[in-house]
């Protein structure tokens, strides 16, 4: 993996949690993690669902260095449609990225780690062209903890 | 029910495989992988090319297709000597894919895809200001399709 993706790698596999959106409905989530474009990207698969499985939001990013080695990602939302966020400065141990959907909305979405195996993941979206203090009124955030595949019993 | 998106590209989920010239002249093998994702509300499309001597890696890059409000396919893409783009469709035949989208440093990419008989067809340009310049060297590739059709059955991990 590419040295600006490295500190990712841990990050890698599936993640599965609870959260909630902005009216309080209760959502679960859902995270795969995996490298590629040959470990030259890290692939970020996101779904959050309620009641029996219903998908609220599926978001899908890839997140590369650009030829001049500056981390920038892309990805599609099936709310918002092409999303390309870059990275903004943060902590080691966050991945803060922001940046414009192609529907017109301005998108933020964070992963916080907590410790090895816990993520806090938020997102946010407001219009483009909302006022300065706008408050945007929708959001969502969760707790996602590693997951490993269920195997049957060994004998 | 299909996705007004996997009604028309459907028939190109897969992988593809096959050689190509690149524009600087240089031969290899490059591979297309198009996979549905979230039931069809996009196309994940992910791209390798390779050395042929030597099968080593030369270029990746990673998009997604999705239709905008007036049903024009909307390309966001990555390759690792390009960078990031977001390419529109452009009037063309009704069996082709045009592209078109601007490239940092004042560079204009365009695609052209179809597929005919289980073959896809691509060609690419980079040229410089808001069109392609005609003349310039562009990347072409032949694939064939291999194994059978994927067609979506749910979303791809």
């Amino acid at each position: 993996m590419t040295n600006p993706l490295i500190r990712l790698a841990a990050w890698i596999g599936d993640w599965a949690g609870q959260g909630e959106v902005a009216d309080g409905t209760e959502i679960l989530f859902r995270m795969q993690v995996s490298s590629a474009a040959e470990e030259n990207a890290v692939c970020f698969h996101m779904e959050s669902w309620i009641g029996e499985m219903q998908l609220l939001h599926g978001l899908r990013l890839i997140l590369a260095p650009r030829p001049d080695r500056s981390l920038h990602c892309m990805g599609f939302s099936t709310r918002f449609g092409m999303v390309n966020l870059t990275p903004t400065p943060d902590d080691e141990d966050v991945l803060a990225l922001a940046g414009p959907t192609t529907s017109g909305m301005q998108l933020s979405f964070s992963l916080i780690q907590q410790d090895a195996d816990t993520l806090i993941a938020t997102g946010m979206a407001r219009p483009q062209d909302a006022p300065p203090g706008f408050t945007a009124a929708g959001g969502t955030h969760g707790t996602l903890r590693r997951v490993t595949p269920w195997r049957p019993p060994g004998p | 029910m299909p996705t007004r998106l996997i009604k028309r590209f459907g028939d190109w989920l897969g992988t593809w495989r096959g050689t190509c010239e690149f524009s600087d002249g240089r031969a290899g093998l490059m591979q297309f992988r198009l996979t549905s994702v979230f039931n069809g509300e996009a196309i994940q499309v992910d791209t390798a090319s390779y050395i042929p001597e030597s099968g080593a890696p030369m270029t990746r890059g990673s998009g997604f297709f999705s239709l905008d409000r007036q049903g024009r396919v909307v390309n966001n893409i990555y390759a690792d000597y390009l960078g990031f783009a977001v390419l529109v469709e452009t009037p063309d035949d009704p069996e082709v894919l045009s592209l078109e989208g601007g490239l940092p440093g004042n560079m204009t990419l365009t695609v052209t895809m179809s597929v005919a008989n289980d073959l896809m067809t691509l060609s690419s340009r980079v040229g410089e200001g808001y069109k392609s310049a005609p003349g310039r060297p562009r990347t072409y590739t032949q694939m064939k399709r291999v194994g059978p059709i994927q067609r979506p059955k749910g979303d791809a991990p």
